[in-house]
């Protein structure tokens, strides 16, 4: 059963094939992607092919343009400052390109900024793909599935709610503040020193609370020895456990060759 | 002490509960300092804060999650930085083990002490993953250095420490005066709290 | 049938020189409606958490003294294993969530998924308690996004879920309008008609006559009253435990204190007393006349 509301994390709700993966399938697809793009191929006919795939698997599970949205956000600051900074003071720089203006832009610069650039896309494209479509509940669930202690399945998946319920607070604070003449604006010194006047009451308030929370958690059978059951039906396969195992694999011989040559 | 015994005792389900409103703390601090647009993150008070009060494992986990999660809400690339967030909370617990956190000068060491663990992890991943460059105000400083002809790592060593340092000492004092201001029905029930607490 | 009793409860917290409850001993025979009464830090929560075993298992601190459930000492059990027979509803409707379920009906299912309860059995369940709460209309909703009244009925809906027997609740009607804390104790009555054993803590002493069985009060640890509602609500004493009156005590009073309440009879706490009294005292003087 999905909740009708949005889940404060990046999830959009398509129920597309990729939504529909084992969490831990599409987990294990970001690391063979970190391994492989940071120690196995480089070049750019490998970039390529791979942008190429993941933008058809990013489209057929319906996120295309919310991941080249998010794509573009990120990496276009990037983009902004590192083309020019290591294009032109990159301490390898050599080859001279363009010199105009007193300014020389030199190609050994150029050529590390966009590899590294597009290192750093194809990895976020991975991680966006699991992002946009793993619910957070199928993500706790396979974690305490996994485990046999749930306190990593409550630790990733409690902010998540909690959140919600501190933005409120924040507001009581901040108008608490307001009324008492605090300073939102205003030079750096008032503003730093209205810092504490918010923090505080906001950390210990919730500090206070964790004892009542650790109290409800317990009295509901959180650390029960008693085999778990699950509401929530994950759904998974041997070809996918074949397929995480055969990732898993994969990465581990990169990293090995790695090590060895 | 064994160590699993150890760690059992660190993450009782009151440790857990404490770990999971600092991961709130961490983000939510994050977003009011960006409002007051001030030249700080404190984004790891929550972190450090469990260090004190539960030990260097619990910070260091709490400050792991954090990254991972923001990474699920606002955008993957926090998560690449996790190991800098544990980094934090390890030093900010064993900084605790050790007694530097009894007195507000002390925590100011502290402070320092963690700016330095956070820039020994966060070099690297800056170097290889961004090649040094984060698209932020920070880029500003290791182009600087950059064009003063120090070579890349040398420039993000000292971006990394610089933009750090002022944000680590202040949150290891605030983290220091919210432990001190905790009921004491609070902190006799967190494993670590005595290393602050009993100092006054 | 399910007996719940103290015997000589004593009980330190760690923290703390004077002990938060002081030889306490109750027994209560299944299907009690009892109200404890009694100012801010008398005793009355930590009496919750002993009665759930949440004090001493997970504060230690010292205690002397035992809490039985049917004859089982609470100190053989684990917090988790006397939750099933004794349901604990925490002051704050929000802290009782579990903070790992997106929906209400996932969040009511969370105690019984940790009891291994198979899945097919835990609909079923859920469904009942939701309904028994008036909440299905909500299931899909984030248990983040309800009212208070709404996340109070959620609150006693997930320990209601696994069944227990006795219910403790821990001053339920703080974060409530009048309107909302009737309902809670009409659920509460309803609840009992049912069979179980309720345990509340309440400051608003005009709401508990009509539905209490029997009351306890509480001051600085100790159990200073224990008996009839009307016995404990209209004792001089309630004054001296940092308590008021309710308003029809106190009209009954007045009205004492100026002849028009009969002498024999004593004082009242509910609307339906006072009147009573009130008119009792006119038809016996219409006899004389």
């Amino acid at each position: 059963m999905l909740p009708q509301q949005s889940t404060a994390t990046l999830f959009i709700d398509t129920g597309s094939w990729v939504q529909q993966l084992h969490p831990f399938t599409k987990l294990s697809y970001i690391l063979l992607t970190g391994v492989t793009v940071y120690l196995g191929l480089s070049g750019w006919k490998y970039t390529c092919l791979f942008l190429l795939v993941n933008a058809v698997i990013v489209a057929s599970a319906r996120v295309l343009k919310q991941t080249f949205h998010t794509l573009g956000r990120i990496m276009l600051p990037l983009l902004l400052f590192m083309i020019p900074i290591h294009g032109f003071l990159y301490p390898e720089n050599k080859t001279v390109l363009l010199d105009a203006y007193g300014m020389t832009l030199y190609q050994e610069g150029l050529v590390y900024a966009i590899t590294t650039l597009s290192k750093l896309t194809m990895v976020l494209m991975a991680s966006l793909l699991f992002v946009f479509t793993t619910h957070p509940a199928d993500l706790i669930t396979a974690l305490s599935h996994a485990g046999k202690s749930p306190s990593l399945a409550y630790l990733l998946g409690s902010p998540l709610l909690l959140l919600a319920g501190m933005r409120e607070r924040i507001e009581t604070i901040q108008s608490a503040q307001r009324a008492r003449g605090m300073q939102t604006e205003g030079n750096v010194v008032r503003r730093f020193c209205s810092l504490a006047p918010m923090i505080l009451p906001l950390v210990i308030g919730a500090i206070v609370e964790v004892e009542q929370r650790s109290i409800a958690l317990e009295v509901r059978g959180f650390k029960s020895t008693s085999a778990k059951t699950s509401l929530r039906i994950l759904s998974d396969s041997t070809v996918q456990r074949l397929a995480r195992w055969l990732m898993l694999l994969t990465g581990a011989a990169i990293i090995l060759f790695r090590l060895i040559s | 002490m064994s160590l699993s015994k150890r760690f059992k005792e660190d993450f009782t389900t009151t440790t857990i509960a404490l770990m999971s409103i600092a991961i709130v703390i961490n983000i939510v601090a994050g977003q009011l300092v960006s409002m007051l647009k001030l030249p700080i993150f404190l984004d790891s008070i929550g972190t450090v804060l469990v260090g004190l009060l539960a030990g260097p494992w619990a910070g260091g986990l709490t400050g792991l999650l954090t990254n991972l999660i923001w990474g699920m809400i606002t955008s993957p690339v926090a998560a690449a930085f996790s190991p800098v967030a544990m980094a934090i909370g390890i030093a900010a617990g064993l900084c605790a083990k050790y007694g530097l956190f009894k007195t507000w000068w002390l925590a100011i060491i502290s402070g320092v002490i963690i700016a330095v663990f956070n820039a020994v992890v966060a070099v690297p991943i800056r170097l290889y993953m961004f090649g040094g460059i984060t698209g932020s105000g920070a880029d500003f400083i290791t182009s600087y250095m950059l064009a003063l002809g120090k070579d890349l790592f040398g420039s993000v060593v000292v971006t990394v420490f610089t933009s750090n340092l002022v944000d680590k000492v202040v949150t290891a004092v605030l983290a220091w005066s919210i432990v001190k201001a905790l009921p004491l029905r609070i902190t006799g029930r967190l494993p670590r709290a005595k290393c602050v607490v009993t100092a006054a | 049938m399910f007996k719940l009793e103290t015997n000589l409860l004593t009980y330190h917290y760690p923290e703390s020189e004077k002990p938060a409850l002081h030889d306490i001993s109750i027994s209560i025979p299944a299907g009690e409606f009892i109200a404890v009464i009694g100012a801010n830090n008398s005793g009355k929560s930590t009496l919750c958490y002993a009665l759930a075993g949440v004090v001493p298992h997970l504060y230690h601190g010292k205690m002397k003294g035992s809490v039985l459930i049917d004859g089982t000492n609470n100190n053989n059990r684990t917090v988790s294993e006397i939750a099933l027979h004794v349901g604990l509803v925490l002051q704050v409707p929000g802290s009782q969530m579990s903070g790992v379920r997106f929906t209400v009906f996932e969040e009511v299912a969370f105690g019984l998924e940790n009891r291994g309860v198979p899945r097919e059995k835990m609909r079923e369940r859920v469904e009942t308690v939701l309904a028994l709460m008036d909440l299905q209309e909500y299931a899909t909703r984030s248990p983040y996004q309800l009212s208070g009244g709404q996340q109070q009925r959620l609150a006693l809906a997930t320990v209601l879920a696994v069944d227990p027997t006795i219910l403790v609740l821990d001053e339920p009607t703080t974060f409530l309008d009048p309107q909302g804390a009737k309902l809670v104790f009409d659920t509460l009555q309803q609840l009992q008609q049912q069979g179980k054993t309720i345990v509340v803590t309440e400051q608003r002493l005009d709401l508990i006559a009509g539905y209490a069985d029997r009351v306890l009060a509480f001051d600085k640890g100790h159990l200073v009253m224990d008996g009839r509602p009307r016995e404990v609500l209209t004792s001089p004493k309630i004054q001296s435990i940092n308590l008021n009156w309710t308003r029809y005590t106190q009209v009954a009073d007045l009205a004492r204190q100026k002849g028009l309440w009969p002498r024999d009879l004593p004082l009242s706490a509910s609307l339906f007393e006072t009147v009573d009294g009130l008119s009792h005292r006119r038809k016996t003087h219409a006899h004389s006349r």
